[in-house]
C-alpha cells in the first residue's frame, strides 16, 4: 500500500520521488487544501480505498495515510 | 441529488413548441485593472502562488462609487445593442451583490435602460443566479408572461471579500454579462434546453457572509470585523463545486438528449481553473478549444460568470453560431444548475471599462 500511494503521489500529484518517505505530511509534500480532495478521490478510483479529505487532512502523515488504507482495504476485503 | 425539473424522465427530448431563445449578448467589466503583483503588495502570495492555485491572473474591480447596478446597465446596454434595441418586457438580474440591501437593483438598472414601469426584479442564487434566472424567465415566457426578456448577471464581489483574505480575495473579480431572451420555438438555434437546477441547504455554511442579514441584526450582538465579508471553506467548497456541476451537466445532457461527443463547447461558471478542469475531466469534454475560459483575465465574477463568459467568446470568434454548448454553475447556498444551448448566429458585444463604445475581446 505504501508504494502504491507513493506511486499515486508522484504521478498524479507531480510530487518529487526522493521527497515520499513515510513520516512526511502532505504539506511537506506540496500538496494544498484542493488537492488533498483529489487525493481522496484518486485514492477511491486508483486503489479503491475509501478515505475523506478530511481524514486526509487531520492525518496528513504519509505512514499515517499508509496505516488507515490498509485497515480500509481489509475491510472491503 | 439534483432534481430533474417537472418530474421529466430522463433522456426524453423536449416536446416541440415554445422556448426562450438567446437574441443578443453583452457584457461589461470595469476600468479597475487588479493584477497578481498587485495583490501580492499587501497579502502574503505570489503571482505564481496565485495562477497555479486558481488559474487567475489579473481581474477588475469597480472604482470607488461604482456599483453592480452600473455594471448590469452597460451589459445590459450592450445586449440590447446586439439584440437590436428591442423592447422588452422585463429584466432580471441575477445578483448577491446589489447596490443596496433593499429594495432589488433590477428596478434601477431597468429605468436606467429606458425601461420604466415593466416588471423587474433580483434573482438571490449566488454564482448559480444566471442558471436560476434563465429557468425564470424561461417559465415567464412559457406562460406568456413576456415575450422578450432582458436577464442579466452582475456582480462586485470585491466589494465583499476581504482584502486581506488570501483564500478569497485573488480568486473574485467584478463584472456583468447579459442575454436577451425572446420567445420562440424548441428546435430554432439559440434556445434554452431544459435547465436543470438543485439546491443543499445542509450546506449553506460552506459559503457565506455570516453579518448583516436578519440573524445577525435580531440578536443584536456586536458583529466581529471578519463576519461582514464572505467566508469560504476552500476544501468542501471544491469537492462539492466538482461533483455537483459534473451532476448537473450530465443529467443537463440527458435532458437534452447530447452525448457528451456531442458537446462543442463548455461553458463551465469560471469558480477556479482546477474546478473548471476537474468537472470538464469527468463530464469528457476534450481539454484545449472545447472548454470555454476567460478566468486568466476576470477571475470569478460570481453571476457575471456564464454570460460575461458566453458574451466575450462569441465576440473572439471562439463560441460560433451552431456550437452545441454545456453551461453550468455552483455557489453558495449551496446552489447549482446546468442547460444546453445550440449558440445562434446573434451580435455579442463585449465591453472593457469604456462606458461609450465597446470591443471585441481576443
Amino acid at each position: 500500500m505504501y508504494d502504491q500511494i507513493k506511486h499515486l503521489l508522484v504521478s498524479a500529484f507531480h510530487v518529487d520521488v526522493a521527497e515520499v518517505a513515510p513520516e512526511a505530511s502532505l504539506e511537506d509534500l506540496g500538496l494544498d487544501s484542493l488537492d488533498i480532495v483529489e487525493l481522496a478521490w484518486a485514492l477511491e478510483t486508483e486503489l479503491r480505498v475509501r478515505i475523506t479529505d478530511d481524514e486526509l487532512a487531520e492525518l496528513q502523515q504519509v505512514s499515517a495515510i499508509v496505516h488507515l488504507a490498509q485497515e480500509r482495504a481489509a475491510d472491503v476485503a | 441529488m439534483t432534481a430533474t425539473p417537472g418530474g421529466r424522465a430522463r433522456g426524453v427530448t423536449v416536446p416541440a413548441g415554445r422556448a426562450a431563445v438567446i437574441a443578443g449578448a453583452g457584457s461589461w467589466v470595469p476600468p479597475r485593472l487588479v493584477t497578481n503583483d498587485d495583490l501580492v503588495r499587501f497579502l502574503d502570495t505570489s503571482d505564481a502562488w496565485i495562477r497555479d492555485r486558481t488559474g487567475i491572473g489579473q481581474r477588475r474591480h469597480v472604482t470607488p462609487g461604482l456599483s453592480t447596478g452600473d455594471l448590469a446597465v452597460e451589459a445590459g446596454r450592450r445586449a440590447l445593442r446586439a439584440a437590436g434595441e428591442p423592447a422588452v418586457d422585463a429584466v432580471v438580474l441575477a445578483t448577491t451583490t446589489p447596490d443596496r440591501l433593499c429594495p432589488a437593483t433590477a428596478p434601477d438598472v431597468s429605468a436606467r435602460l429606458g425601461f420604466n414601469g415593466i416588471a423587474a426584479f433580483d434573482v438571490s442564487a449566488v454564482c448559480a443566479g444566471f442558471l436560476y434566472g434563465l429557468a425564470t424567465v424561461a417559465g415567464m415566457i412559457a406562460t406568456r408572461t413576456v415575450e422578450t426578456v432582458l436577464l442579466i448577471g452582475a456582480d462586485s464581489f470585491s466589494t465583499i471579500v476581504d482584502p486581506a483574505d488570501r483564500s478569497t480575495a485573488p480568486i473574485f473579480g467584478d463584472g456583468a454579462g447579459a442575454v436577451v431572451i425572446r420567445a420562440g420555438d424548441t428546435d430554432e438555434p439559440g434556445a434554452v434546453g431544459p435547465v436543470v437546477l438543485g439546491s443543499d441547504g445542509d450546506n449553506t455554511y460552506l459559503i457565506g457572509i455570516p453579518a448583516g442579514g436578519s440573524r445577525q441584526r435580531s440578536a443584536g450582538s456586536m458583529v466581529e470585523p471578519g463576519d461582514n465579508y464572505l467566508h469560504m471553506r476552500g476544501r468542501d467548497t471544491y469537492r462539492h463545486a466538482v461533483e455537483r456541476m459534473t451532476q448537473a451537466g450530465r443529467t443537463a445532457l440527458a435532458l437534452a438528449g447530447w452525448a457528451t461527443s456531442d458537446v462543442d463547447r463548455f461553458a463551465g461558471h469560471q469558480a477556479n481553473a482546477r474546478i473548471l478542469d476537474a468537472v470538464a475531466d469527468r463530464l469528457g469534454v476534450p481539454a484545449g478549444g472545447h472548454r470555454l475560459s476567460n478566468i486568466e483575465r476576470v477571475g470569478n465574477t460570481a453571476a457575471a460568470s456564464i454570460p460575461l463568459l458566453l458574451t466575450e467568446s462569441a465576440a473572439a470568434g471562439l463560441l460560433r453560431p451552431g456550437d452545441r454548448t454545456l453551461l453550468t454553475a455552483f455557489g453558495a447556498g449551496l446552489s447549482w444548475g446546468a442547460a444546453t444551448v445550440v449558440w445562434p448566429e446573434v451580435t455579442a458585444l463585449a465591453g472593457i471599462g469604456d462606458t461609450t463604445g465597446t470591443a471585441a475581446v481576443g
